[in-house]
């Protein structure tokens, strides 16, 4: 029968790490090697005082609880207002800087208004005005025409300012499609001597220009 | 939901008896871990508020995923090492030293037991965290990688070399007897 093979120091030191952690009993501490050598021995008694040595128990106060308990919920409780005040705090601080922004976008607006002048609608004609105006408007229309029609029969002479068409653009003058006579009898009384007026004006001035074919009556 | 979700979600609703309800189910843990950590009884009462201040303030940031214990001694550990490093950069009184000594004074007097404290309170700080969470508190690797934010491979080669430490330091008292058994005859 084959012995064993001697362990080492190393080995030995390993074993009692071993027994330490309650791996393998005590007794596996007693071998040959720890006869022979001195070191290893002196390890395996320390070992043995390790292991046995009961550990000392350590007695809390009896009030030492309490005092904690006192202790950790009174710092529970400030913390918890801390946390109140604090969310109160940011809410303000929140609510102030919108409020802010708030004012600060105001001012901007008005300037903005101030400088554009506001567009001004021309007010809305009034319906009566505008009745006196086309009123005024054809009382100068015939105001005009008449100006214009009688005014040359107070010359002689034309002017020349008034632009004439060529001559063989001339157009004569046209007889009257209608006679005064298809004119009732009121009407005609105030047509007459308009009528009269305006076509000796035209004969005297087709005479002078030499447009008339009728010979000029002796003076 | 497990019983830890549901206490969590009546603690965020800021029930007073919930808080309580979480206060005395973890605060023999928290206490003791802190008494073993910083090796005094003072401290360790002013760390536990801090711890349970903090576990309610960053109640909501819990993962309900994964257990509620080593989430709290997380915060624990956490807690204690800045009161370390507070503790190193204050100086401390002559009167403070004399009266609070650095090593629990009110600990069985048990030799070994003392001994055993002295050797662990000399452990570099990661050190002392995972050899406490082990061999005094009883977690497994894996939750004492949860508590302290490391891989399960770093918290064993940490809880090594720690338990080498103590070993000779035990060792260096004369607490370890190294004289060979006499054999045993059949």
């Amino acid at each position: 029968m084959t012995e064993p093979a001697p362990i080492t120091c190393a080995a030995f030191e390993e074993l009692v790490q071993r027994v330490l952690d309650r791996e393998v009993p005590l007794a596996a501490l007693e071998t040959p090697h720890a006869i022979t050598c001195a070191a290893c021995r002196g390890l395996a008694s320390a070992a043995r005082v390790l292991a046995t040595t009961p550990t000392s128990s350590f007695e809390a106060p009896v009030e030492l609880a309490d005092r904690v308990t006192l202790t950790v919920t009174g710092d529970y409780r400030t913390r918890q207002r801390w946390r109140h005040a604090a969310r109160a705090g940011a809410l303000a601080l929140a609510a102030s800087v919108l409020f802010a922004g708030f004012l600060s976008l105001r001012p901007a607006e008005q300037l903005e208004v101030v400088k554009a002048p506001p567009r001004q609608l021309p007010p809305s004609p009034r319906v009566a005005d505008r009745f006196a105006d086309a009123g005024s408007a054809i009382a100068s229309i015939t105001r005009k025409a008449s100006d214009q029609t009688v005014a040359p029969t107070r010359q002689l002479l034309p002017t020349t300012a008034t632009p004439f068409a060529p001559m063989g653009d001339v157009p004569g003058v046209e007889p009257v499609t209608e006679s005064l006579a298809s004119v009732p009898s009121s009407a005609k009384a105030g047509f007459e001597p308009l009528a009269t007026t305006t076509r000796r004006a035209m004969n005297l001035f087709m005479r002078d220009t030499g447009l008339s074919t009728t010979p000029k009556p002796k003076s | 939901m497990s019983a830890d979700d549901d206490l969590v979600r009546r603690c965020l609703k800021g029930r007073a008896d919930a808080m309580r309800e979480l206060v005395e189910r973890f605060q023999p843990e928290v206490f003791a871990l802190s008494v073993r950590l910083l090796g005094h009884r003072h401290d360790a009462e002013d760390v536990v508020q801090e711890v349970f201040l903090r576990i309610f303030r960053s109640l909501k940031r819990w993962d309900a995923t994964r257990p509620l214990r080593p989430w709290i001694l997380g915060i624990t550990v956490n807690r204690c090492r800045t009161w370390i490093g507070r503790r190193k950069r204050v100086p401390e009184p002559v009167e403070y030293l004399q009266d609070v000594p650095s090593r629990p004074t009110d600990v069985p007097s048990d030799e070994l037991t003392t001994a055993l404290r002295a050797a662990v309170g000399e452990l570099r700080g990661e050190y002392r965290e995972v050899f406490v969470l082990f061999h005094e508190h009883g977690r497994s690797y894996e939750e004492i990688a949860e508590v302290v934010a490391r891989p399960v491979g770093t918290v064993k080669t940490w809880l090594h070399r720690a338990r080498l430490e103590v070993l000779t330091e035990l060792q260096r008292r004369g607490l370890a007897p190294t004289d060979p058994e006499p054999a045993t005859r059949p």
